[in-house]
């Protein structure tokens, strides 16, 4: 280990006192060891000393208050597997079927004798039905992590219903954090062939700002076959104002279409 | 006070507000750590808010015989690479990251800034786990041995690592402008 390495862990408190005491004789002895010592010191007191960043207080008021608020869920949730048996669901998760379940018992209990709730679950099917409402009640929370959660569940489910896509498609363009764009922007991939999913993420790539959904987005169209994506990934190459790294990704997108109208 | 341990202890039993004292305790620390880095506000306080959602999912799993704050950091830096690993960005570095964040600390007129400018400059060009290297043994304080745990290395690498770190970081500093650019 060289002098350098030797003042560094001096100074992080990493040596024996024996090896303590011997740099320190160093430094008091040897000009090039004390001119050494007296940098790193610099350097890592200058760390030391900034101070702490404070977040916005409003953010950690309420993430705090919904961790406390947390109690309740979770114990709703440890314990829901037990109620939910006998429910029969198609969607592929354990805890999306938790879930979907979870939201049928509540619809249930709230008011299934409503006759024209009852007509509306007849039609889309109970499954579906819950999980709209699961998703949509879940998606107004002000938490960030609840609303990803949310978006996350509909992964696991299999459904042409539009009701339900939409308050996807309506959260990737809407949604105030540009995580939770994100997740429903991948979460939507798997409907990225159904005409108005197309045209909304056509839409959410002119109008996006955030550039990990930007990216994201020009990822997604360029995976499907569809005639009004090129276009579009020509406008972000041309426009001016697209930074490098978009019209790089742009470029990767158009590639990837060339190839996919190739292979069909 | 209560400590962190004990703290953990309740949530272990199902009394989730201790993780609400936690966050309290220690989320300007975690907010600090990933915006030292990100220089991203919403980015950071998402990390965070992943963070004590993976502490939640994870409190079966701590051990209260061991610190609380090296397994904190051990989940915030496991938070922190697999967000970017899933997106497949590190940063900085990276240069496409580097032009997705805020450049406010690299650009050359705040080179002609203080020492402290000077530094935070020099950080900047760090890369990601150098960067991490040095939030935790300098700012959180927290010993070699402790950050291998954290980083699941041995702790002869963790040294050479440091070593490596405070030389570059040396090497950048020095390469910094100072007044009178």
């Amino acid at each position: 280990m060289d002098i350098e390495e030797r003042i560094i862990d001096y100074i992080n408190n990493e040596l024996s006192t024996e090896e303590r005491q011997e740099v320190r004789r160093l430094i008091e002895s040897d000009d090039m060891a004390k001119s050494l010592y007296e940098e790193y010191n610099d350097l890592m007191s200058g760390i030391q000393e900034e101070p702490l960043i404070t977040p916005d207080q409003e953010w950690a008021a309420s993430f705090s208050e919904s961790l406390k608020n947390r109690k309740v869920e979770q114990r709703i949730e440890e314990n829901e597997p037990k109620e939910t048996k006998v429910v029969h669901l198609q969607s592929r998760s354990f805890i999306t079927k938790i879930a979907v379940a979870a939201a049928i018992l509540i619809i249930g209990i709230l008011g299934y004798s409503n006759i024209n709730q009852s007509n509306q679950i007849d039609e889309v099917g109970e499954e579906v039905y819950a999980m709209r409402q699961l998703l949509e009640s879940n998606l107004n929370n002000s938490s960030v992590s609840s609303r990803i959660k949310a978006v996350r569940y509909s992964e696991d489910v299999d459904t042409q219903d539009e009701d339900f896509i939409r308050i996807l498609e309506k959260t990737m363009r809407e949604d105030e954090s540009a995580h939770v764009r994100l997740a429903a922007t991948e979460a939507l991939k798997k409907w990225a062939d159904v005409p108005f999913v197309q045209e909304s993420l056509l839409m959410a790539l002119q109008n996006e700002e955030d550039a990990h959904v930007k990216i994201l987005l020009i990822e997604t169209l360029s995976s499907i076959k569809d005639a009004n994506v090129g276009p579009h990934l020509d406008n972000l190459i041309n426009d001016v104002e697209s930074p490098q790294y978009i019209k790089d990704e742009a470029h990767k997108g158009i590639f990837r279409l060339d190839k996919n109208a190739k292979i069909l | 006070m209560i400590t962190d341990e004990e703290l953990m202890l309740q949530a272990k039993s199902g009394d989730m507000s201790s993780i609400s004292d936690l966050f309290v305790r220690y989320h300007k620390e975690l907010y600090t750590f990933y915006y030292r880095q990100s220089k991203n506000d919403a980015l950071s306080k998402d990390l965070v808010q992943n963070l004590f959602e993976r502490i939640i999912k994870n409190r079966s799993k701590y051990d209260t015989k061991y610190p609380f704050k090296s397994w904190l950091f051990k989940l915030a830096w496991n938070e922190q690479n697999d967000f970017y690993r899933k997106r497949k960005l590190t940063l900085p570095g990276d240069e496409r990251m580097a032009h997705i964040l805020p450049q406010t600390e690299s650009k050359r007129e705040d080179a002609s800034a203080d020492s402290k400018q000077r530094l935070n400059v020099a950080m900047g060009q760090l890369n990601q786990e150098q960067q991490q290297l040095i939030q935790m043994t300098q700012f959180q304080g927290l010993k070699y041995a402790e950050v291998a745990d954290i980083m699941g290395c041995s702790l002869s690498a963790i040294k050479v690592r440091v070593h490596r770190t405070m030389k570059s970081l040396r090497t950048a500093y020095i390469n910094t402008p100072n007044h009178g650019y």
